[in-house]
């Protein structure tokens, strides 16, 4: 095993590795146990994460969400995530991105549970970056928690958005849309009501940030289409 | 040890980019410009964070 093959086995692992450097890394794993095995390791250790990323959310939540992701919405506006994807390959029309925000509120929402029932410490936490939505620029921090004011602010003003080009959206969408707005909000209420037991809890602070910054980020990108239609 | 508790031993910038690709699924330019790195960082990172938890789990 050398350095140099060992250091390129995630690239050809994740298919960036050039033709010609991964004909190469086959040739030295055919003779060489210990890179196989190093790459091996590395495989697992990805279907792994990946199993992680499934983790069972709240039961109450996840059949619609399911449904929502699986159904069609053809006459809703799609947002293109770009081909390469691992497990997000697919367009999502507006309802499926309303699903999609509410299905990471509940991911989030799964984390503070371990973190309410001692799962998670309040040093660590099980995800340290807030992803922000699939197809929208993703934030570059997290929404301060206590910055409650501007975020209110914030809040009304896409509302008030959104209001304006509501009626360029099918009815389906607007549906949608407001029913996982209306989860999102359970979310919030819930995240502020486990901080009022535990403030100093990182993991709830960061959860409440992150569900805040989902509904930001759904209503910003709604109102966006909403508008773009008129 | 079981994945998380072998994540929480990370570095905060390893762990941040390893969940972000390998249980998020985001590409390395969407977490380069996310963390505001250069995409060589952001993929020379996902390898070492990948290692060390390797051996962690060993």
């Amino acid at each position: 095993m050398t350095r140099h093959w060992t250091d390129r086995l995630s690239d050809y692992l994740d298919g960036h590795l050039p033709d010609g450097d991964r004909a190469l890394l086959e040739a030295h794993l055919r003779v060489c146990d210990e890179c196989q095995e190093t790459l091996d390791d590395l495989r697992r250790l990805v279907a792994r994460a990946h199993a992680a990323a499934e983790r069972p959310i709240p039961a109450d939540l996840w059949p619609g969400i399911a449904a929502l992701i699986g159904s069609g919405g053809s006459t809703s506006p799609v947002i293109d995530l770009g081909p390469e994807r691992v497990r997000r390959r697919w367009s999502f029309t507006l309802p499926q991105l309303a699903a999609a925000a509410v299905l990471l509120v509940a991911l989030s929402a799964g984390g503070a549970w371990l973190a309410i029932h001692g799962g998670v410490t309040n040093a660590t936490s099980p995800v340290a970056v807030a992803p922000s939505m699939p197809g929208i620029r993703p934030a570059s921090a997290s929404l301060p928690v206590g910055a409650e004011m501007s975020y209110d602010t914030a809040i009304q003003e896409l509302q008030r958005a959104l209001d304006a080009g509501d009626n360029h959206l099918a009815p389906r969408t607007v549906q949608v849309l407001r029913n996982n707005l209306a989860r999102i909000d359970t979310a919030i209420v819930e995240a502020r009501r486990a901080l009022e037991a535990d403030p100093g809890n990182a993991y709830l602070n960061a959860h409440l940030a992150r569900t805040m910054r989902q509904k930001i980020d759904l209503m910003r990108q709604a109102a966006t289409l909403a508008n773009a239609e008129s | 040890m079981d994945l998380e508790d072998a994540l929480a031993q990370l570095p905060d910038g390893a762990r941040q980019i390893f969940v972000l690709h390998d249980v998020e699924g985001y590409r390395h330019e969407e977490i380069a410009d996310l963390l505001g790195l250069a995409t060589g960082t952001s993929k020379s990172q996902l390898h070492r964070a990948r290692m060390a938890l390797r051996a962690y789990l060993a």
